[in-house]
Formats: C-alpha cells, sequence, structure tokens
C-alpha cells in the first residue's frame, strides 16, 4: 500500500467510525483544499452520498470565487449544505471594517459555529485541521472533546487509543473529530493531484501571486509564487521554507508583536 | 566576615547631583563619573554592572533586537516560547552575573529588583526580579482605563473600555492573552462597578473594595479562570471622577503571592515579602509612563504612583538590610528614570542639562539622598557600600528616523512607504536596515533570510555618511560604532552591525525602533517623555560612590562586578572585561 493508500485508509476509518459513534454529526466545510479534500473522502467513506449534512460558516467575508465553489459543488456532489451565520452580529455592524481581526473573526466565526451547533443540536463536528498547520494544534487529537463554549480542556483529553474510542461525549459537550489530522500540505496537494479533487483556482499563481491557504479576505494575503498547477504547486512545496498559514497567522503575530513592543515605555 | 551592598540607582546622572545639596551622597569617599557601555541602554548597563563583560558575552545590544530570519524586531529582555495558555519566559541576559560567582564561593547573595532578571533564577540566598518582569499579559505595562465617555485614541496602548452612563453597571477586568479558536483573546473577570455618593463601590471575584472619588485603592487580588487553570494578579485603581465615570487601572501584575510567572526564589519568597510589606507593585517597569503619554493621568497622579513604588521598594529594601549579616545584597531602584524621562525641562543648556532642576527630580534626589544617609548610619565597618548608576541623563527634542534615511540615501529599497515592522521593504534590493533605537544592519547573505551582500564593507560607507548629517547646524551623530570592532564573545556575532551615538537632543524616533517609515527624517518630539539617554555614552555617564577608595579616575561600569568579587578577596576570573577598582 502506498503513502496516499495508507493516509486515506486511515482518515476513511475515522469517518466511518465518527458516523457510527454520532449520529448527531455534521461536516465542516470551509471550501479550502483541506476540507475540500475531507470531503472528498467523506464522499468515499460513504460511496458518494454524504450521509450527513456539510456545514459552511459564512462569515460574509469570503472570496468571491470561494461562494461560486461552493454553490457549484455542493449541487454537483449533492450535498445537505447549511450556511450558517452570525446574523446578530452581523447586523450589529461587527466585521472586518469596524473591528479588529480577532474580534471580527470571533464573532463571525468562532460564535456562529457556537450558535449552529446548538441550533442543530449537533454532538460532534468533523473539522479538517493537520497537525503540521500550526505549532498550537500539535497537541490536537483525532478526537477531541470540546465543552460548549470551545474550551478545550488540554489535561483532560481521553487516552489517544484510536482504534477504539471508548470515551462517550458528556453531556453538553461536542466532539471534535479531526479525520485529515496526521496529513501534511504537501500529502493534501498529492492526494489532490491523485484524486482529481476540484480545487479552487485562488491557490494557483496569478501575476507572480497565489494563496496558499484560504480565509477570510480582509486577513489573508496571498504569497509571491509561479505555481500555476499542481505539480509546480507540489514542486514548490518540496523547496519552501515559510509556513503555510504565513498569509493568515502573520497578521496575529505581527498584532502581539506590536502591542508587546509599544509596552516598553520608550515608544 | 566582609559583607557588600550594591546599590543601583538608574539614570542618577552627577551633572544634577552636583547641583543639588546631597550631603550624604557627597560624604562618600568615592565619587566619580562612570563610563557606561555602548549603547547606554538600561537593560545592556545593567547586564555589563552585573557580569564584568562587554554585551558580546551576554548578548544584550539593545532593548529591541531582530529575528534576521523574518527580520521582525523582539524585546530583548525575555525570551518567550507562546503555548496556547501560558507563556515560557527565560532570560534574555546570557552572561555570568558576580552573584552567582560569590555563590560558588560558598558566599550568599540577595538580589532584588535588578534588571533583566526574570524569570527569577535559582540563587543561594534570595531574589526578586526587575525590569523584564510582565504582566499577566506578557505585556511590559497595560493599563486599563474605563470611562462613560469618547476617550479612546488611535495610538493608545492600554484598554481603553467605555461604560454606560449608569448608577450601576457590570464591565470587566482584562486579563491574560490566551489563544482561542485561533485568535488572541482576552480571559475576562466581571467586575460590578456602583456608584455611591463620594466614591465607587468595585464588586470583584465576590469582594467588595470601596475607592473614593480622587484617591487610589488598596493593591486589588483578581482571579481569572482560564479552562481549568486560576491565574492571579493584583492591581490598583486610581478613580478619577464619578460624573463622569474615569477610572483609570494599573496593569495587572503578577500576584507575588501566587506566581504565574517566577517572580521571585524561591518562591515562597513572594508570600513572605507580602507578610512583612503588604503586596506591592511587581512590575518590571512599574511606573505608568504610558498612562501619562496618552493622557489618562495627570502629572501629580503619576507622582503619587512613583512615591507608592518608591516607598514599597525601601520598605522591600529596610527588610532585607536588617537581616543582612553576610555576603553580598544588591538593590535596585529605577523609578528616577522614569521620572526623568517625562519631568525633564524643555529649556535646557547647550548640553542637554535642564537650566533649573524641575522640582520631582529634586526631590527625588533629596529623600534619595536621606535613604543613603540612614543606611550610611547603620552599617558596620566591615560593610563596603557601592551606589552606581547604569547611565546619565539627557535631552530629548528631535526624533531621527534612521529607517527613512536609509530608504532616501538608497540603502533600503521599499514597496510601499505605508506599514509597520520594515513589512514594506524589498528585502531583494535593501542593504541595509534598523530596528531598536541605537542598532542598524547589513542585509547580508547567509545570516539574513534574504541577504544580499556577501560581506560587510558596506559599513564604512554608511558610517562615513551618518556622521556627516547636519541639523540646525549641530552634527546629529557623535560616534557611530561598528558592531565587530566594539563587541567580543560568544554572542557578538548577534550584535548590529552598527550602532548609533546621537548627540544631546535627539534619539531615534519610536516608529523608526519598529520599523515605520516617517515623511520627514527629522521630526520635533512633542510627546510628554521629554528627557532621554539613548544617545552616544560620552553625553550620559552615570556615576559611581563608594564608602572606600577606588583606583581609576574614570572607571567603567564592567569594574562593578571584579571590584565586588575582590572585595571578597576573590580574584575576578579570566573572561571578564572589567577590572577591580580595589
Amino acid at each position: 500500500m502506498n503513502h496516499l493508500d495508507e493516509l486515506e485508509n486511515k482518515s476513511i476509518y475515522i469517518i466511518r467510525e465518527a458516523y457510527h459513534r454520532f449520529k448527531d454529526l455534521s461536516v465542516l466545510w470551509s471550501i479550502g483544499k483541506d476540507s475540500s479534500t475531507m470531503l472528498w473522502l467523506c464522499m468515499k467513506a460513504f460511496f458518494g452520498k454524504i450521509p450527513f449534512p456539510v456545514m459552511h460558516i459564512d462569515t460574509t467575508y469570503k472570496f468571491e470565487e470561494m461562494y461560486d465553489f461552493r454553490e457549484h459543488w455542493a449541487k454537483k456532489w449533492n450535498l445537505n449544505l447549511l450556511i450558517e451565520k452570525n446574523q446578530e452580529a452581523l447586523d450589529k455592524g461587527i466585521g472586518y471594517e469596524n473591528n479588529d481581526a480577532f474580534t471580527a473573526c470571533h464573532e463571525l466565526k468562532t460564535i456562529a459555529l457556537q450558535k449552529a451547533i446548538l441550533k442543530h443540536g449537533f454532538k460532534a463536528i468533523m473539522v479538517g485541521i493537520r497537525r503540521d498547520e500550526h505549532g498550537i494544534r500539535a497537541k490536537e487529537r483525532y478526537f477531541s472533546p470540546r465543552s460548549i463554549d470551545f474550551k478545550w480542556d488540554y489535561k483532560n483529553q481521553p487516552a489517544e487509543i484510536w482504534e477504539q474510542f471508548k470515551k462517550e461525549a458528556v453531556k453538553g459537550e461536542h466532539f471534535r473529530i479531526h479525520p485529515i489530522l496526521h496529513w501534511t500540505e504537501l500529502d493534501v496537494w498529492e492526494y489532490i493531484k491523485r484524486e482529481g479533487i476540484p480545487i479552487n483556482k485562488l491557490y494557483f499563481a496569478k501575476n507572480g501571486k497565489r494563496y496558499r491557504s484560504l480565509g477570510c479576505k480582509p486577513i489573508t494575503n496571498p504569497i509571491d509564487s509561479n505555481a500555476d498547477d499542481i505539480d509546480k504547486i507540489i514542486e514548490e512545496l518540496k523547496t519552501t521554507k515559510t509556513a503555510e498559514r504565513s498569509g493568515r497567522a502573520q497578521d496575529k503575530e505581527q498584532a502581539y508583536t506590536m502591542q508587546k513592543l509599544r509596552s516598553l515605555g520608550y515608544m | 566576615m566582609e559583607k557588600v551592598l550594591v546599590i543601583g540607582i538608574d539614570a542618577m546622572d552627577q551633572r544634577i547631583i552636583n547641583r543639588l545639596d546631597l550631603p550624604n551622597l557627597k560624604s562618600l569617599q568615592t565619587r566619580k563619573k562612570l563610563e557606561t557601555t555602548i549603547p547606554p541602554e538600561t537593560p545592556v548597563a545593567w547586564s555589563a554592572a552585573s557580569t564584568g563583560t562587554n554585551p558580546g558575552k551576554y548578548g544584550i545590544f539593545d532593548f529591541i533586537n531582530r529575528n534576521p530570519k523574518t527580520y521582525l524586531p523582539k524585546l530583548n529582555l525575555t525570551n518567550e516560547k507562546r503555548g496556547i495558555i501560558k507563556t515560557e519566559y527565560s532570560c534574555a541576559m546570557q552572561g555570568k552575573p558576580f552573584w552567582k560567582i560569590l555563590n560558588e564561593k560558598g558566599i550568599p547573595s540577595t538580589v532584588m529588583r535588578w534588571p533583566v532578571t526574570f524569570p527569577a533564577e535559582k540563587i543561594d540566598g534570595k531574589m526578586l526580579s526587575g525590569l523584564g518582569v510582565v504582566d499577566v499579559k506578557g505585556m511590559l505595562n497595560k493599563y486599563s482605563y474605563y470611562s462613560s465617555e469618547n476617550e479612546k485614541n488611535e495610538e493608545d496602548t492600554g484598554n481603553i473600555i467605555k461604560i454606560p452612563e449608569e448608577k450601576n453597571f457590570e464591565t470587566y477586568v482584562s486579563g491574560p492573552l490566551i489563544m482561542k479558536s485561533g485568535a488572541l483573546k482576552d480571559v475576562r473577570t466581571p467586575l460590578r462597578v456602583t456608584i455611591q455618593e463620594n466614591g465607587v463601590n468595585l464588586n470583584l471575584n465576590g469582594k467588595e473594595y470601596f475607592v473614593k472619588e480622587k484617591s487610589w485603592s488598596e493593591m486589588i487580588s483578581v482571579k481569572f479562570k482560564i479552562y481549568l487553570m486560576n491565574v492571579y494578579g493584583i492591581f490598583k485603581v486610581y478613580l478619577k471622577s464619578i460624573k463622569p465615570f474615569k477610572m483609570y487601572m494599573t496593569s495587572i501584575q503578577v500576584d507575588p503571592t501566587n506566581q504565574i510567572y517566577p517572580i521571585t526564589y524561591p518562591k515562597e519568597y513572594g508570600k513572605e515579602l507580602v507578610e512583612n510589606i503588604g503586596l506591592f507593585y511587581t512590575l518590571g517597569m512599574t511606573e505608568d509612563t504610558k498612562a501619562i503619554t496618552e493622557n489618562k493621568i495627570s502629572y501629580d497622579v503619576f507622582l503619587q504612583q512613583i512615591n507608592q513604588i518608591e516607598n514599597e521598594r525601601e520598605k522591600m529594601f529596610e527588610y532585607e538590610f536588617k537581616k543582612f549579616n553576610k555576603g553580598v545584597f544588591a538593590f535596585a531602584f529605577d523609578a528616577g528614570d522614569r521620572l526623568k524621562h517625562l519631568f525633564w525641562s524643555d529649556k535646557t543648556d547647550s548640553e542637554g542639562m535642564p537650566i533649573t532642576i524641575p522640582e520631582p527630580i529634586k526631590r527625588y534626589y533629596t529623600q534619595k539622598d536621606k535613604f543613603i544617609g540612614n543606611v550610611l548610619s547603620r552599617i558596620s565597618e566591615n560593610t563596603k557600600l557601592l551606589i552606581f548608576s547604569d547611565h546619565g541623563f539627557n535631552s530629548f527634542k528631535w526624533q531621527f528616523n534612521l529607517n527613512s534615511w536609509l530608504v532616501k540615501e538608497g540603502f533600503m529599497k521599499v514597496n510601499t512607504r505605508e506599514g509597520k515592522l520594515l513589512q514594506y521593504v524589498d528585502w531583494n534590493k535593501t542593504q541595509a536596515y534598523s530596528l531598536g533605537f541605537t542598532s542598524a544592519y547589513l542585509n547580508l547573505k547567509g545570516r539574513e533570510s534574504k541577504g544580499i551582500l556577501t560581506n560587510t564593507n558596506l559599513v564604512d560607507e554608511i558610517i562615513k555618511k551618518l556622521r556627516t548629517i547636519n541639523h540646525n547646524g549641530r552634527k546629529v551623530f557623535t560616534n557611530v560604532y561598528k558592531g565587530n570592532e566594539i563587541y567580543k564573545g560568544a554572542y557578538a556575532e548577534l550584535a548590529p552591525d552598527m550602532i548609533v551615538g546621537f548627540s544631546p537632543e535627539y534619539r531615534m524616533s519610536d516608529k523608526s525602533a519598529i520599523g515605520i517609515l516617517e515623511n520627514e527624517i527629522i521630526n520635533k518630539n512633542t510627546s510628554k517623555w521629554s528627557g532621554d539617554h539613548l544617545i552616544d555614552r560620552s553625553h550620559v555617564p552615570g556615576v559611581l560612590f563608594a564608602n572606600f577608595k577606588t583606583s581609576k579616575e574614570f572607571p567603567n561600569i564592567m569594574d562593578i562586578a571584579p571590584t565586588t568579587l575582590k572585595l571578597f578577596n576573590i580574584n575576578p576570573p579570566e573572561h571578564m572585561d572589567g577590572e577591580s577598582l580595589i
């Protein structure tokens, strides 16, 4: 079995096991390459039709190309698509124009998801995060319990015996399930290539720039790149040294750095 | 047995001292100017004093250094590893302070408030950390300000919290920053405010505190819940007015009895101090210069705070001094530095010295002199007393933007002039850049991630040009130094390539220091921060006093450590660059 088959097998196993455990399950689709790959794996796990809802948390700040992509493929893949927003916050005018990125992100993503989970009574949410994405995710587990306010009690994680997920969800909690936790960015691209998974054109270079990771438009920056097809992206990833989310993480890191530097009296 | 008392008084300037009536200091046998470090910056100079070495051996060359891989600046007081909930800190100072050497010889040490000793390290004795100690957010200082009016300015560094015009309302105390769903958020504890006739009741964590209008509160404890962990902090508030409601809150500081980060060694020492002198301000740079420069508190309130802090420091000094029976006791006072930053007069002579010494500065030194008098009257004959300052002081009238100058001269190429942290720089075409208050770097191949220069020859050309810059008929730079000539040691390769020594009245612009360009290279300094010392060391020498005779006419700050060792009959180790003054 080759490397990609192994990754695929493990993910499909987790997806099936999750569905078996939690009937009130939903999969988050951010319309980026990772969650699209995860959807693809879900389709493979259930022979073409995903038997649970696919949820998109819409901050209303995504790229036009992302909305087009969502509409097109939701239909083609026959998804039971839920589009959820924090309408209350949007009505109050909360957004990147009026608020700092932390607040906007928190209100339009985190709170929106929180509301959606309560509204639909989901017991488990499947999320396409990967360990290599960010230092903070290094300690994540395939199955991770959360309290309703999303607090991740890092000391109280169930033992990771991933073949047999013994622990049941405690009342009020939901589980986060991470079927592609063990994939790397390069794995994802190689798999996309092998399977022919449709992918947003924003990932491909145009005028020397491409998006390596897709988020809200005001806080996502393209990177310098000439990789205008999948092969070139794979080649680029094999040689790059900068972090995948550098286009996004930088903002947070810089905001912290500025805050810290300016806390010195001499500034 | 010999006892040595080392008292550091940050920023004490001989030219100021000489003009004041300070009988006790002037009665001391040694009264000298003290040569300071290049550059004369607090963390650099105090570390030279404690290690007896040049900065190349302890790795601090400026308040701010940079990461050559990311070109991002960083405060060089601690190294931090940020986790989900808590940050792990380690000290940025890499050298070996004299108290460690004494410990190895079996001589105990008590070290209090010495800059760049955070986190507190294991010591045979006691330690309370100084400059570098962060608040519960990990900041050097971050006040909160509650107001029913719109008082938030774009540039404010504090948390400005708008509250409703009601008699009874709930707001919050802003606590530690944590990563939550990929974003940095503050953890908050609810604070209920009930307005009374002549003050307010604050209800916090189930406890009530009454604060009178135009008064300070006692030190208040606060608890934050983060997941399963409790984080404790302490703070004070000053109630400016009830109607409209205006209340200033200090940074939420590490609680010495329940330390989120180690600020004392041993940990229990924090409790011991509190039991004996009460809760005290723990922040490294406690005096809230931001709240005053951002117009949230008045000069008077700032002075009240300085007095509170200085009283606490004298109390903790007294507590240890009473018990001091062997070894070394090293103590740092640093409020005088902040005082001079804020109260330096506009009217200065050609040397940058005030024509009349501002009253608060005068009072501060008069009080310190009394304090010294008290110490002198109580020390035994075999106690050696060393008093020194890390640097002097000068006027700060003009801000010089070194990065804007590098752009103008073509050494730096930019994609746009907008932005911060040098993010606008075209690194593939840039030869030099500046970060920090005195540091400039070449964009060197193999060292910087997008370096283009293959050797350091360009340094000479840049230095030559800098030396010719004139403004109002005066030279802006007294000196510009080459890092590889003045620093030697294991950390010398981290040093800037060029270290600028400003002439009196000039300083690096605070924007340039964090990589922001300005249209004009030289701008008038309009801030209340009117005095400074981040200039050429020849203009800001420190002072040295001792109750014994010392050699050398013009000693250097690196001589403090070897002298202290020699007083215990220990020969200074080979690696020390300073020399014993006895």
